[in-house]
C-alpha cells in the first residue's frame, strides 16, 4: 500500500505518530511550532489531529506529518489505527507523573505491534516544573528498547527540535544530520531563569553560590 | 454489500492520505468511530474480512471485531462466539497468509483478548498448552510465539477495558502458567540454536594476562563461541521469542520463574559470532530489575562469568563485535554494576579486581566518545558505591583498588588532553552550544571533559594523597611551562596564530587542567597542612598567569584563549575556601600575616583591571563574581584596607560599563564594606565602615535623585524620555543587586537602609508618574519586592502599606487593568507587572500579621474584584501568582478573614479545580490545599462548612478522576481525597460514596458493585488501591454503557 502515502515532489514526507498518556503535553508540544495554531489550555484531543512540521536540515528539507493521537482511551476513535504506516514515533510522558512513565511500555508495545522496527524517541516533558518526580536516573526504559531519550519542555521550547533531528537522522541514515535553520517556535511561556543558569554555569562544585545580583545583560 | 465495501475502502484511503490537519479527516474520523460502534457493523465487518483485500478495510473490520470482543463478548450467542473465534484462528494461522504484519498482529491481539475473556482456572492450562502445540508445529511456530507475547500484553493491560478484580485474577492465573510458557519458549529457542549454530574451534587467546584470570567456584556456563547460520526466517523467529520473553520479564517475579536452562540458552546466543542483540536486550530486562532475593547471587555469578568471558573476547577481538552490540553490552555491564555489584562484591568467588581490569581495557577500546562516556558512567557508579561504603562505615577506601584506580585516573586524564588523545577529542563537537539537565550552557566537548573530570575527582576523593601526587605534575609540568613559553613568544614579538591548531589544542589542554584543579581545590582544604606548599604554589602561579593574561590581553588571541582566561578566574574562585582556611591558620601565626595580605593584595590587583571597557563582558562578570566570592567566603581580615583604593575609584571605573556588569561589581563593593571579618571587635568595625558606605551609595544614586529637579520632568513628559527611563532602570537594578546581597546582620541592614532612604519616597512617587508604563512599573515593583524581602524591619510596615496603596491606585481596575492583561503572549509587560504586584501583596500578607486589618480587606477586594474578573477563564500567566496570593491569605490570615471572605476564596479554588485545564496550575493549587490541610486543618474546616462533609470539593476531585481529566495527577488527587476522607471516614464510606453515585449514569447494579468493592479500610495503601479500583471500574462501566465509544 506504499503507493497511498502522499509523497511530496522534492522532499521526503514522513508520518510521525505521537503517543502518550492524556495530559502529558503532546498537543502543546506540536503546537509550539509557529505554523500550528496555539492553545495553551488542555483540551483533550479527540481521535487524532495531524500537524505538518517542516525542518530544514543539511541534507535538505523534511516534512513530518505528526499524528497527534488521543491519550485518553475514551477519546480514542480509531486508536491504534492511527499508527498504520507510521514511519517514526514519539512516546511522551510527563516527568512530574510517575504513572505516565509507567505506561510507556504499553504505548511502546501498542506501537510496535502496528509499526515494526520504526525509530522511536521517548520524551520526558515538563522538565521546567520544579517538582520533578521521574528523575533522569530512573528513566531507563528507552535503553532496553533502542529508543532515544530527551528531556523536553514544551512550555519553554527546551530541546524542542532534538527528537525530530534524531528521527530524521535515523530515517535518512545520515549520522551527521543537523538543522540548518532553527524551527520558528512560539515565544517560550516559561523562560529559563537566567540567574539560575548563571548559578548553574558556575562549574565549581565547592564554592557556595551567593545571592548574586541580576547579571542578565539586558540593554535598556 | 460490495458497494459498502468499496465505499469503506474509499473513506479509509482518504482518511489515511489526507494532507495535514484537514477538517475532513476529523469528519471521517467521527463517522468511522461512530460506524464502528453501530449494532450492524459487526456483521458488516465479517463480510469485509472475507471479501476485501484492502488492508485498511481488513484492519478496520478487525477493529470492529475487537470492539465487540472487548465490550460485548458475553452478550454474544455461544455459536457466534465460536464462529468468530474459529474464523479468526483459521485466518491467523493460515500458512503463508499474505497479510502485512500489522494485520496479523491485530488478529493475534484479538485472539488474546478472546482468550482473556475465557481464561479460567479450569481452562488455563489447556489454553496455554494449545499454544505450545502451535509453537511446536513448524508451520505455526511464529504465530504461536507472537500469541504468547500478545497474551502477556493484553492480560496485563492497564487500560480500562476490564474490571479491576478481573485484572487481578487474570494476573494470578497467568502467573501459574508462566513456567509452562517459559519452558516452551526455552525449548524452542534451544532447538533453533541447535539447528542453526555450531561450536567454533576454541579461540586461541594471545593475551596471557586475561586467559589466566579467575576460576569460578559456581557452575560455569558454556562460554564457547558459536558460528550461526540463521536464515532470515529463523532470525525472525528468534527475535519473536526474545520479544515474547522480554514481555514476560517485565512483570513476572523473576526470582521464582527464571530457570537456569533458559539463562544458559540466552547466554549461548550471546556467544554467537554474529552477536545477538535481542538476547542481550532480554538479559538487560532481567538485570534492570533491582529487587532480587539473596538466592539470586548464584545467578549473578553466572551472569558475571559471562560478562567476564565476553569482555575478554571483545578485548582480544574488538573488530568482531559491531557497535550496536557493544552499546547493549555496555548497558548490560552498567546494569550489573549499578544494580547488583554490591550483592557480589564481597563474594570470595568474585574476582572484582580482575573484573575492573577488564572493564578498564574495555572502556579504553571504545570506538567513539559516546560509547566511552557510557563506560565512564559505569565507573562513576562504581566510585559512588565505594564512596558511600566508605562514608557509611567511616573507613578509608579499600586498598585493594588503590593501584588500579590510580592507573585508571592517569589514563583517564590523558583522554581529556589533546596532547595524548587528539584523534578522539577533535571529533567531539565544541561549536554547538547546548543546555544540559542542570541548564548549564555547554558544548559536547565541555560535557565530555566534565564527565571525565568528575570521575578523576571521585578517585581523588577516595585516595586523596596518592591522587594528588599523581596529578600535581600536570600542573607543574604543563601549565607553568605553557605560560613560560607564551611569555617567551610574546617577548620575541611573535604573534599568536589564531589558526594554529596545535596551539589552540594546547590552550584547550591547559584550560582542561585548570578545570581539573578547580574541581580538586576542596582537597587542599580538607588536608590543608600537608598540602599547603603545593596548594600555595598553585595559587600563586594562578595569580601570575592571570596577571600575565591581563597584561597581554590574551583573550585577543581567540576564543580558546578567552575560555582559558575565564577558567583561570574560575579556578582562583574555587580556591576561596582554601583562602578562608589559610586566613584562619594565619591568625594563630601572626608572623605570616604579611604573606597572606600580599596574596590577597595580589589577587585584588589581578581583578581590578578586568573592570574596564574593552574587556569582554563575560570576563568582567567572571572577575566580579570572583571578587564577590572573596568578600563573602574568604573574608580576609584586612580586606577593607586592601580594597581602599578600588572602593574610592569604583564609580569612575564602573561608569562606562553595562548595567549587568555594574550591578555585580557594586554589589561586591557593598559587601566589602558591609561584611566584617569574623572574630573581630565588631563595634570598632562598624565605626570604620559606616562612613564609607553612604558616599558609596550616593555615587550611584545622585543622578537618580536629581531627576525630579529637571525642569518639565512631569509637565513636559521628560520622564518618558528613553535616557530618563534608562537612568531609572540602571539605578534601581544596581540598588536591587546591592539590597539582595546584603548580609543578614541587622547593623549592616541598618547602614544600607540609611544610605538608600532618600531614594525610597522618590521611587514611590515615580509609581504614579509611570502608571501607564507597565514596563517601568515592573522595574519599580521588582525593586520594592527585593527591598521588602531584605529590609522589612528597617523599612517598616507603614511604608509597605503606602507602597501597596500607591500601586493599587496606579494600576486601577476595569479597563486599564484589562488592557494591561490582554494578549499576554505578545505583550507580556502588563502581566509581568501585575504578577510582581501580586508577589508583593503575598509578601505583605505573609509578614504583616494582624497589624493591619485594612490591608487584608483591601488585598482580598483588589484580588477578587479587580484582578480575578480579568483572568478567570483565561490562560493568563498571572494566574499562578494570583492563586499563590490566595493561598498566602488563607495560610496566614485565616483567623482574621470574615466568613464570607473565606468562602469566596475557597470557591475560587474550587472553581479552578473544576475548570482548570493547565496541569501545572492544577498541581500548584492541589499542593496549596495539602499545605493548608496541615497548617489550618483545611479539610476539617471545609467539612464543617458543608453539609455532607465537604461534598462539593470532594465531588470535584472524584469527577476529575473518573473523567480522566488530569490523569497525570491521579496519584496526588487520590492522596488529597484520602486526606479529605480521613476527616470522617464513616461519613465518607456511608454517606459520601452513596450520594456521589446517585447522580451518575451507570446502572444500579454497577453502582452497588462499586460500593461493595470499596472496602472500609482506613489505611492509605488500601484506600488508594480502592480508589484506583473505583476509577478503573467506573471507567469500565461507562465504556460498557456508552454506545459511541
Amino acid at each position: 500500500m506504499a503507493e497511498t502515502i502522499p509523497v511530496a515532489q522534492d522532499f521526503p514526507t514522513v508520518k510521525l505518530v505521537l503517543v502518550g498518556d492524556g495530559g502529558v503535553g503532546k498537543t502543546t508540544f506540536v503546537q509550539r511550532h509557529i505554523t500550528g495554531e496555539f492553545e495553551s489550555r488542555y483540551i483533550p484531543t479527540l481521535g487524532v489531529a495531524v500537524h505538518p512540521l517542516v525542518f530544514y536540515t543539511n541534507f535538505g528539507k523534511i516534512l513530518f506529518n505528526i499524528w497527534d493521537t488521543a491519550g485518553q482511551e475514551k477519546f480514542g476513535g480509531l486508536r491504534d489505527g492511527y499508527y498504520i504506516q507510521g514511519q517514526c514515533a514519539i512516546i511522551m510522558f510527563d516527568v512530574t507523573s510517575r504513572n505516565s512513565y509507567k505506561h510507556c511500555p504499553n504505548w511502546h508495545s501498542d506501537l510496535t505491534r502496528v509499526c515494526e522496527s520504526i525509530p522511536i524517541v521517548l520524551c520526558g516533558n515538563k522538565v521546567d516544573v520544579k517538582e520533578r518526580k521521574v528523575k533522569p536516573s530512573q528513566i531507563n526504559f528507552h535503553r532496553r528498547f533502542n529508543l532515544s531519550y530527551y528531556d523536553i519542555s514544551a512550555k519553554s521550547n527546551y530541546n524542542f527540535e532534538k527528537p525530530f533531528i534524531w528521527l530524521a537522522s535515523k530515517l535518512t541514515g545520515q549520522k551527521n544530520l543537523e538543522l540548518v535553520q532553527q524551527p520558528t517556535l512560539l515565544p517560550p511561556e516559561t523562560v529559563v531563569d537566567p540567574n539560575l543558569m548563571k548559578q548553574y554555569s558556575d562549574q565549581m562544585a565547592q564554592v557556595a553560590t551567593l545571592p548574586i545580583p541580576d547579571d542578565d545583560d539586558d540593554q535598556i | 454489500m460490495d458497494n459498502k465495501t468499496k465505499e469503506l475502502e474509499l473513506l479509509l484511503n482518504e482518511f489515511f492520505t489526507l494532507e495535514g490537519n484537514n477538517p475532513k479527516r476529523t469528519e471521517l474520523d467521527k463517522f468511522l468511530t461512530n460506524y464502528k460502534s453501530q449494532a450492524e457493523s459487526f456483521e458488516h465487518a465479517k463480510y469485509y474480512l472475507v471479501h476485501s483485500t484492502n488492508n485498511y478495510v481488513l484492519w478496520f473490520s478487525l477493529l470492529v471485531i475487537e470492539h465487540k470482543v472487548c465490550k460485548a463478548w458475553y452478550t454474544m450467542a455461544p455459536q457466534d462466539q465460536n464462529d468468530t473465534k474459529t474464523y479468526l484462528y483459521e485466518t491467523y494461522l493460515k500458512p503463508n497468509n499474505q497479510f502485512p504484519t500489522f494485520i496479523n498482529a491485530k488478529l493475534g491481539q484479538i485472539l488474546a483478548d478472546i482468550g482473556r475473556n475465557e481464561f479460567s482456572p479450569t481452562s488455563a492450562t489447556e489454553y496455554i498448552s494449545n499454544i505450545a502445540n502451535l509453537i511446536r508445529n513448524p508451520v505455526t511456530s511464529l504465530r504461536g510465539v507472537n500469541l504468547l507475547q500478545y497474551i502477556s500484553e493484553e492480560f496485563l493491560t492497564t487500560k480500562h477495558f476490564l474490571p479491576q478484580q478481573k485484572k487481578n485474577e487474570l494476573k494470578k492465573l497467568l502467573i501459574l502458567q508462566v513456567p509452562l510458557v517459559i519452558s516452551v519458549l526455552t525449548e524452542y529457542l534451544s532447538n533453533l540454536f541447535a539447528q542453526n549454530a555450531e561450536k567454533k574451534l576454541p579461540f586461541k587467546n594471545n593475551n596471557n594476562n586475561l586467559s589466566s584470570i579467575a576460576h569460578f567456584a559456581v557452575g560455569s556456563p558454556d562460554t564457547n563461541t558459536y558460528t550461526g547460520s540463521f536464515s532470515n526466517e529463523t532470525k525472525l523467529l528468534t527475535k519473536a521469542v526474545f520479544d515474547a520473553l522480554t514481555s514476560y520479564f517485565q512483570w513476572i517475579p523473576l526470582n521464582e520463574l527464571l530457570t537456569p536452562v533458559l539463562l544458559d540458552v540466552l547466554f549461548k546466543y550471546l556467544r554467537l559470532d554474529n552477536n545477538s542483540i535481542p538476547a542481550l536486550m532480554c538479559l538487560n530486562e532481567i538485570l534492570s530489575k533491582n529487587c532480587v532475593p539473596k538466592e539470586f547471587e548464584e545467578f549473578l555469578m553466572r551472569i558475571f562469568h559471562q560478562i567476564f568471558s565476553l569482555m575478554t573476547d571483545i578485548i582480544a577481538n574488538p573488530n568482531l563485535y559491531n557497535s550496536d552490540f557493544l552499546n547493549k553490552f555496555t548497558q548490560f555491564i552498567n546494569l550489573f554494576v549499578s544494580n547488583h555489584l554490591r550483592r557480589v562484591e564481597n563474594n570470595p568467588n568474585f574476582p572484582i579486581s580482575d573484573f575492573l581490569s577488564l572493564l578498564f581495557q574495555y572502556s579504553f577500546l571504545q570506538p567513539s566518545s559516546e560509547s566511552f562516556l557510557s563506560c565512564i558512567e559505569i565507573w562513576n557508579k562504581f566510585l559512588d558505591y565505594l564512596i558511600t561504603q566508605s562514608t557509611e562505615k567511616s573507613q578509608p577506601a579499600p586498598t585493594k583498588y588503590t593501584d588500579g584506580l590510580l592507573l585508571f585516573q592517569s589514563e583517564l586524564v590523558k583522554r581529556t588532553l589533546f596532547s595524548f588523545s587528539k584523534n578522539i577529542l577533535s571529533q567531539i563537537d565544541d561549536e554547538e552550544e547546548d543546555i544540559d539537565e542542570e541548564e548549564n550552557v555547554e558544548t559536547k566537548f565541555d560535557n565530555y571533559i566534565k564527565q571525565c573530570i568528575e570521575v578523576v575527582a571521585k578517585i581523588t576523593e577516595l585516595y586523596p594523597n596518592k591522587s594528588l601526587e599523581n596529578l600535581y605534575p600536570l600542573f607543574t609540568e604543563n601549565v607553568t611551562s605553557f605560560f613560560g613559553k607564551t611569555e617567551e613568544t610574546i617577548k620575541q614579538g611573535l604573534i599568536m596564530d589564531q589558526n594554529d591548531e596545535t596551539l589552540n589544542n594546547l590552550v584547550k589542554d591547559i584550560t582542561t587542567i585548570l578545570f581539573l584543579f578547580s574541581r580538586l581545590a576542596n582537597q587542599f582544604v580538607l588536608s590543608f597542612g600537608p598540602t599547603y606548599i603545593a596548594a600555595n604554589f598553585i595559587f600563586q602561579k594562578l595569580l601570575d598567569m592571570c596577571s600575565f593574561s591581563n597584561q597581554n590581553k590574551t583573550f585577543k588571541f581567540g576564543e580558546d584563549w578567552e575560555k582559558l582566561q575565564l577558567q583561570l578566574l574560575n579556578t582562583i574562585r574555587s580556591f576561596n575556601y582554601w583562602l578562608l582556611e589559610y586566613g584562619n591558620q594565619v591568625r594563630t601565626v601572626p608572623s605570616q600575616q604579611p604573606d597572606f595580605d600580599n596574596s590577597i593584595s595580589k589577587l585584588i590587583t589581578v581583578i581590578g583591571p578586568l573592570f574596564s571597557l574593552g574587556i569582554p563582558e563575560e570576563i568582567s562578570i567572571c572577575a566580579g563574581k570572583l571578587l564577590m566570592t572573596l568578600v563573602v567566603v574568604s573574608k580576609p581580615i584586612n580586606l577593607l584596607q586592601l580594597m581602599d583604593n578600588m572602593i574610592a575609584g569604583i564609580h569612575q571605573v564602573c561608569g562606562p560599563l553595562s548595567p549587568g556588569v555594574q550591578s555585580i561589581i557594586f554589589s561586591a563593593i557593598s559587601c566589602t564594606i558591609l561584611i566584617p571579618p569574623s572574630n573581630v571587635n565588631l563595634s570598632h568595625q562598624w565605626d570604620v565602615r559606616r562612613p564609607k558606605y553612604s558616599p558609596f551609595i550616593k555615587g550611584i544614586t545622585s543622578g537618580y535623585l536629581e531627576l525630579k529637579q529637571i525642569p518639565g520632568f512631569i509637565d513636559a513628559k521628560i520622564y518618558d524620555k528613553p535616557e530618563v527611563v534608562q537612568r531609572v532602570h540602571r539605578t534601581l537594578k544596581i540598588l536591587k543587586g546591592i539590597i539582595r546581597s546584603v548580609p543578614d546582620l541587622s547593623m549592616a541592614k541598618g547602614i544600607l537602609h540609611d544610605a538608600i532612604q532618600d531614594t525610597l519616597p522618590m521611587t514611590l512617587e515615580l509609581v504614579g508618574i509611570y502608571s501607564k508604563r507597565p514596563d517601568v512599573l515592573e522595574i519599580i515593583l521588582d525593586f520594592f519586592l527585593t527591598l521588602f524581602e531584605q529590609l522589612k524591619t528597617q523599612v517598616g510596615i507603614v511604608f509597605l502599606q503606602q507602597t501597596i496603596a500607591q500601586f493599587i491606585d496606579a494600576v486601577g481596575g476595569g479597563d486599564n487593568l484589562n488592557q494591561m492583561l490582554m494578549n499576554s503572549q505578545t505583550n507580556p509587560m502588563g502581566s509581568n507587572m501585575v504578577s510582581k504586584l501580586l508577589q508583593i501583596l503575598a509578601f505583605a500578607i505573609q509578614t504583616s500579621g494582624n497589624s493591619f486589618e485594612s490591608l487584608l480587606t483591601n488585598t482580598v477586594d483588589f484580588a477578587m474584584d479587580k484582578i480575578y474578573p480579568c483572568i478567570v477563564n483565561s490562560t493568563s500567566p498571572v494566574l499562578p501568582y494570583f492563586f499563590t496570593l490566595l493561598h498566602c491569605i488563607l495560610d496566614n490570615q485565616w483567623k482574621h478573614l470574615k466568613a464570607n471572605q473565606t468562602q469566596r476564596l475557597l470557591l475560587t479554588f474550587q472553581n479552578s479545580f473544576c475548570h482548570e485545564t493547565n496541569v501545572n496550575l492544577f498541581k500548584q493549587n492541589l499542593d496549596a490545599f495539602e499545605k493548608l490541610k496541615t497548617k489550618v486543618k483545611l479539610y476539617d474546616k471545609i467539612a464543617q462548612m458543608e453539609h455532607i462533609f465537604g461534598c462539593t470539593f470532594i465531588t470535584v476531585f472524584f469527577d476529575i478522576l473518573i473523567a480522566n481529566q488530569q490523569s497525570v495527577q491521579n496519584e496526588d488527587i487520590i492522596n488529597t481525597i484520602y486526606h479529605f476522607a480521613s476527616v470522617n471516614f464513616d461519613k465518607f464510606f456511608q454517606e459520601f460514596l452513596n450520594s456521589y453515585l446517585l447522580s451518575k449514569q451507570i446502572t444500579n447494579e454497577q453502582k452497588s458493585k462499586l460500593l461493595s468493592n470499596f472496602t472500609m479500610d482506613k489505611d492509605q495503601p488500601t484506600f488508594n488501591a480502592n480508589m484506583n479500583q473505583f476509577i478503573n471500574d467506573y471507567c469500565f462501566y461507562s465504556y460498557l454503557n456508552n454506545n459511541t465509544q
